[in-house]
C-alpha cells in the first residue's frame, strides 16, 4: 500500500482551511466578534495546540479511528457512532461542493447553471480518488506552497491600506470567544487525520509539525482578519456575502497589476478540491472500516452521485447556506471533531488502568 | 442534479445485477438508496435542510 507522509497529511490539511477562513472568518466572525475579532485567531490557536496533544496520544496508541471507537465505546458503539460520523461527512462534503458551486455561479459565471460546475468538480475528485488519496497528497504538495505566496502577498498588498482605528477597542471577551470556536471548527480538521493513520509515515512527527502548523495557520487568520476588518470596517463586513473577495477586488498596483481577485477563486477552488476528496476520502476509509470491506475506490461513484442529490437541498440561497452552516455544521464540527476525540482518549485511559487493576489483583491472587 | 437519482438508478442496477462486481454491497446499496430517495425527495417536494433548522429553531 502506497503511504503519505505526515507532512504531506498536515499540509492538506491547512490547504484546507483556506477556504472556510476566506468564506466564514470574514462574515460572521467580525460580524459576531465586532472589531475585536482578530484576537480569536490566537485564542484558538491555544486551544488548538492543547487539542495537538491529545491526538498526539491517540496517534501513538497506532489504532486507527474506528478502532479507538471500538476499543473504547464497544462494537455496537462504536457501529453506531461511526454510522453518524458517516452521515455527517456525506452532508459535509455535500455543502463544501454546494459553497464551490454558489461561489463560482455568483462571482465568475453568473450566467450558467450550477448543477455544471457540481458535475465537472464530482468528475474530476472520483477520477483523482481513484487513485488514492495519496496522489491528492502529492498534488497538494504544489497547490499549498502556491496558496500561501498569494495569500500572503494579498495581504501584504492589503496592509498598506488598514486604518488602526477600525481594530480597536477590543473589549468583548465574550464574541471573541465565540469567534474563537468559529476558528476552532474549522482547524479541526486535523482530527480527520486519525482516520488515515494506517497511510501515514512518520506518526511520531505528528506534534511537532501540528503545532508549528497552527502557530503559522493562526498568525495568518490574524493577519487575514486583521486585514480585512482594518480595510473596510467591522460593520460594512456583515452586509457582504464574500467580504475577503471584496476588499482583494479593491487591490491595484497602477493599470499593471488589476482584478487580482480571479486568483483568489482558483485558490478557493484548489482548497475546496482538496477538502472534498479529504473528507470524502476519510468517510468512505471509516465505511470501509464498518462494513469490513476494506476496497472502496467502488463506492466512489455512488458515493459523489449522492452528493449531487443532496447539493441543491443544501439551501436555496446564500444566506440559507451560511445559516446552515452556523446552526448546524459548526456546532456539530466542533462536538464530532474536538468532543468526540477527548472523549474517546479518557475513556480509552479509563478502561487501559481497569485492566492494569484486574490484572494486577490476578496475579496477586 | 436534481436528476442524478436517475443516473444513481441506472448505475446501481448495472453495477449490481448486470456486472456484479460489487463487492461492499451494504455500503454501496446504502449510498445508492440515499441518493434515489434524496433526489427524489428533492424533485417532489423542493425540501431543503434549512426549512428543518428553521422549524427547529421557532
Amino acid at each position: 500500500m502506497r503511504k503519505m507522509s505526515m507532512r504531506q497529511t498536515l499540509m492538506m490539511v491547512v490547504s484546507i482551511i483556506f477556504s472556510p477562513t476566506v468564506r466564514l472568518f470574514s462574515a460572521f466572525v467580525s460580524g459576531r466578534g465586532d472589531q475585536g475579532a482578530w484576537v480569536a485567531p490566537i485564542v484558538a490557536g491555544c486551544g488548538m495546540i492543547l487539542f495537538v496533544l491529545v491526538l498526539d496520544r491517540l496517534i501513538r496508541d497506532n489504532r486507527n479511528f474506528y478502532q479507538h471507537l471500538e476499543y473504547s465505546f464497544g462494537i455496537f458503539g462504536a457501529k453506531a457512532l461511526a454510522w453518524i460520523y458517516i452521515l455527517w461527512g456525506i452532508l459535509l462534503s455535500s455543502v463544501q461542493i454546494r459553497y464551490y458551486a454558489q461561489r463560482v455561479a455568483s462571482t465568475i459565471y453568473t450566467e450558467i447553471d450550477m448543477g455544471v460546475f457540481v458535475f465537472i468538480f464530482l468528475a474530476i475528485c472520483v477520477y483523482v480518488l481513484n487513485s488514492g488519496i495519496v496522489t491528492v497528497a502529492r498534488m497538494n504538495e504544489l497547490f499549498l506552497p502556491v496558496i500561501l505566496i498569494v495569500t500572503v502577498a494579498l495581504l501584504g498588498l492589503l496592509s498598506a491600506k488598514i486604518d488602526l482605528r477600525a481594530l480597536f477597542p477590543v473589549n468583548n471577551p465574550l464574541s471573541i470567544a465565540h469567534v474563537a470556536l468559529f476558528n476552532l471548527a474549522s482547524m479541526g480538521y486535523v482530527t480527520f487525520t486519525l482516520f488515515f493513520v494506517d497511510e501515514i509515515e512518520q506518526k511520531e512527527k505528528f506534534k511537532k509539525y501540528a503545532v508549528w502548523g497552527t502557530i503559522g495557520v493562526s498568525l495568518c487568520l490574524v493577519w487575514l482578519l486583521l486585514a480585512v476588518i482594518g480595510t473596510i470596517g467591522p460593520t460594512v463586513i456583515e452586509k457582504l456575502p464574500y467580504p475577503f473577495f471584496a476588499v482583494v477586488k479593491q487591490i491595484s498596483i497602477g493599470e499593471f497589476l488589476q482584478h487580482i481577485e480571479a486568483f483568489v477563486i482558483t485558490l478557493w477552488i484548489v482548497s475546496d478540491f482538496v477538502m472534498t476528496c479529504f473528507i470524502s476520502s476519510a468517510i468512505l476509509k471509516l465505511m470501509g472500516l464498518v462494513t469490513k470491506k476494506g476496497n472502496t475506490r467502488e463506492l466512489l461513484i455512488p458515493y459523489f452521485a449522492l452528493c449531487a442529490c443532496l447539493v441543491p437541498m443544501m439551501g436555496r440561497t446564500n444566506f440559507e447556506l451560511e445559516t446552515l452552516s452556523e446552526k448546524v455544521f459548526i456546532p456539530l464540527n466542533l462536538i464530532l471533531l474536538f468532543a468526540m476525540p477527548i472523549v474517546i482518549l479518557l475513556v480509552g485511559r479509563i478502561k487501559n488502568k481497569i485492566k492494569k487493576h484486574c490484572a494486577g489483583e490476578r496475579k496477586m491472587i | 442534479m436534481k436528476y442524478a437519482f436517475l443516473f444513481l438508478i441506472a448505475y446501481g442496477i448495472i453495477e449490481l445485477f448486470v456486472l456484479k462486481r460489487v463487492q461492499n454491497k451494504i455500503a454501496f446499496c446504502f449510498l445508492c438508496v440515499s441518493g434515489i430517495l434524496a433526489g427524489a425527495a428533492n424533485l417532489l417536494f423542493e425540501f431543503s435542510f434549512f426549512d428543518l433548522i428553521k422549524g427547529v429553531l421557532q
